[in-house]
């Protein structure tokens, strides 16, 4: 216990978005200082039958699709959830020690983690289990709307509505926040993943070929959008054609993407009209003067904002650098901590 | 519907820079005729907050980044490039330290000097502790062969500020103090420790009385086996002073003997059966830890420890002259 506590004064306390496409770390004073694909490449050793882990992050990311028989790149979160708890633990230990490098000792530090407001007790407590695991000496859990509302300057502590979309890759979750505490909040499991998994399947449908998860991402990247723009780009993508079973190359166009994104943005639009429907009407008019923050991943793409607007009627804003904001958020939610502000904490 | 559609993309701004953001948003929507009622409709924003915004208002407004996101969305539907206009707005908030997460070293550097003066704390109790230790030890197994014939030598001669504790089984049976060790010298106490003993601790052999009894005579006074010579049996008896304290033990109990001059007689943990006498100058300052498994003699008389205990733990001065 007590050498714990003194490694522990050698950690920093870490805020971790612990994401289904990234694990993001912040650190109190330094800022993010880590953002990873959230990927474990994991060897199977056939004669001993153990796993080793062979690559964590972006390298490991970089092996997905591409591995020989006996290598596995996984991604262990799903849903925003712990998929597997093993190479989780094994992730997790590694982003905190490659952030604590030049540490002599094992590093112990506090560590706040951001979980779905839709995740169960069960998912939570897997989550915390597993950042003690990989070292840290405290765990503390805060859901995301929260930590995303803090992260993008929102006064959550105020007697006052304020709506959070924070579209992650697993989940995207939408909540009416006030004094520092979630008032109504839906979580859908559709994020930046099934972006993707809908441009794999509009491209096999209407292209008869078959593309990675990495080139969808890429597609989603370049030229995904989500309303209609006034321009049109265009990408060359290569795939394997499903009929000659040969790799080929073709063009795919912006609004083809759009299309191919209907079905999980309509499915996000819903959650936001339910929660607005759902608000208690003072924080409804509250939310409807000043608008809606988005925020995650899934805001960067290209008029997510407008489709919102468009579709509630609302101001919607991106929050600055929308990627970060959780992590952020929860850095500040540690700082809080310090203050004895505990209030926003999640329980398992 | 785009709104962006609507007016021309390729806009030049003319409006002068150094104003602020509003106003060349303004600027720009008048030189392009368009009604503030069509933004209010676009924007999905209320008159005031749009008419705040064109005038640089921000103090009524709502936080930082629904005003950065209201600008934003202004001048996409001008057809203009929002990033100079959010940034020339966040340029006037006064500490706006959300637009960046750029690494700051200052706090970090704090925090590990912070732990480094914990650590240095920490190493510089940790050594005077090991030391005291160590020291603490170094007194204690100094002379353990030679225990048996300087045992009853040294210890009760508080005079010479010699500390030893004798745990003199014979002696402290029989509570008695000076008359005593002629008995006792004889019996050769297995157990006595000394724990600041001068005189003894150099002595190299242990004690065999009967054997080597000339030998040690031949070698070194204080060497010599108590049993054999009646100048040594009677040494012990020439200093006279205060009565006898003897403390006997019944069960495990932790206790710290100080003499006048602050110095420590008796300190550590004693088990059930141990006896010691203490020697030392007194009045004695005694903390017993476990006061019920303590019998302490005074002169041979019995002393009640568990009157002077406040829960289990007796804390108090001890004059053997006056016990009472």
């Amino acid at each position: 216990m007590f050498f714990r506590s003194i490694r522990g004064m050698f950690s920093n306390d870490l805020s971790i978005d612990l994401g289904t496409a990234n694990t993001l770390i912040y650190i109190r004073g330094q800022g993010i200082v880590l953002n990873e694909p959230s990927v474990v490449a994991v060897r199977h050793d056939k004669t001993s039958g153990s796993k080793i882990v062979l690559a964590v992050g972006e390298e490991a990311k970089q092996m997905l699709g591409r591995t020989p028989q006996n290598v596995t790149a996984i991604r262990p979160m799903k849903d925003g959830v712990i998929a597997d708890f093993t190479v989780t633990e094994k992730m997790l230990q590694y982003f905190i020690h490659k952030v604590h490098e030049s540490n002599m000792l094992q590093p112990r530090p506090r560590v706040l983690i951001c979980v779905p407001c839709g995740s169960t007790q069960v998912e939570r407590r897997a989550i915390k289990e597993s950042a003690a695991g990989a070292g840290a000496r405290e765990v503390y859990l805060i859901e995301e709307p929260i930590s995303a509302a803090i992260g993008a300057g929102l006064s959550v502590h105020e007697p006052r509505g304020c709506m959070v979309i924070d579209i992650g890759g697993g989940t995207s979750e939408v909540a009416v926040i006030s004094l520092n505490g979630i008032v109504y909040s839906e979580s859908v499991r559709v994020g930046g993943d099934t972006f993707d998994d809908a441009i794999v399947n509009y491209v096999r449908r209407n292209y008869g070929t078959q593309i990675g998860e990495v080139t969808a991402e890429r597609i989603k990247h370049s030229i995904g959008s989500a309303f209609p723009g006034s321009e049109v780009l265009e990408i060359d993508v290569k795939g394997r054609s499903l009929a000659e079973g040969v790799p080929r190359s073709f063009t795919l166009n912006s609004n083809e993407i759009l299309e191919a994104l209907q079905e999980p943005l309509s499915v996000v639009v819903e959650a936001v009209k339910m929660a607005l429907e759902q608000t208690p009407p003072e924080l409804g008019a509250d939310v409807a003067e000043r608008g809606i923050v988005l925020t995650g991943g899934g805001a960067l793409l290209r008029d997510f904002d407008r489709l919102i607007e468009e579709e509630t009627g609302l101001p919607v804003v991106v929050a600055e650098d929308p990627l970060t904001c959780v992590a952020r958020g929860g850095g500040r939610a540690l700082e809080m901590l310090d203050a004895q502000e505990t209030g926003m904490f999640a329980t398992e | 519907m785009n709104p962006s559609q609507d007016f021309s993309p390729e806009v030049q701004t003319t409006t002068d820079p150094s104003s602020g953001p509003g106003r060349r948003l303004r600027e720009l929507r008048e030189s392009r005729g368009i009604e503030i009622e069509r933004v209010i409709a676009q924007l999905h924003l209320q008159r005031d907050i749009v008419e705040a915004l064109e005038q640089d208002r921000y103090e009524g407004l709502p936080p930082p980044v629904f005003v950065a996101g209201y600008l934003k969305s202004y001048a996409r539907l001008l057809g203009t490039d929002p990033e100079p206009i959010v940034s020339a707005y966040r340029s006037t908030i006064p500490g706006d330290d959300h637009r960046t997460t750029q690494p700051k070293t200052a706090p970090r550097k704090g925090r590990f000097s912070n732990a480094w003066i914990w650590i240095l704390l920490l190493a510089v109790i940790g050594g005077g502790a090991a030391g005291g230790y160590f020291w603490w030890q170094g007194q204690g197994t100094q002379a353990p062969e030679g225990l048996e014939p300087t045992a009853d030598t040294s210890a009760p001669n508080g005079s010479d500020g010699n500390a030893t504790i004798s745990a003199d089984t014979a002696d402290a049976a029989d509570g008695v103090s000076e008359e005593e060790p002629n008995d006792s010298a004889t019996k050769a106490p297995p157990d006595a420790i000394p724990l600041r003993s001068q005189e003894p601790a150099p002595q190299p052999e242990p004690a065999v009385p009967q054997e080597t009894s000339e030998q040690a005579t031949d070698t070194a006074p204080p060497e010599e086996p108590a049993s054999e010579t009646p100048e040594q049996e009677s040494e012990p008896e020439e200093p006279i002073g205060p009565p006898q304290v003897a403390l006997e033990f019944t069960g495990t109990t932790w206790i710290d003997v100080r003499d006048a001059q602050g110095k420590v007689v008796l300190n550590g943990e004693m088990r059930e059966g141990d006896r010691r006498v203490l020697t030392g100058e007194p009045p004695y300052k005694l903390v017993i830890g476990n006061a019920a498994a303590t019998r302490m003699t005074v002169g041979g008389e019995d002393f009640d420890v568990q009157r002077r205990a406040r829960g289990n733990v007796a804390r108090f001065s001890l004059d053997p002259e006056a016990p009472q």
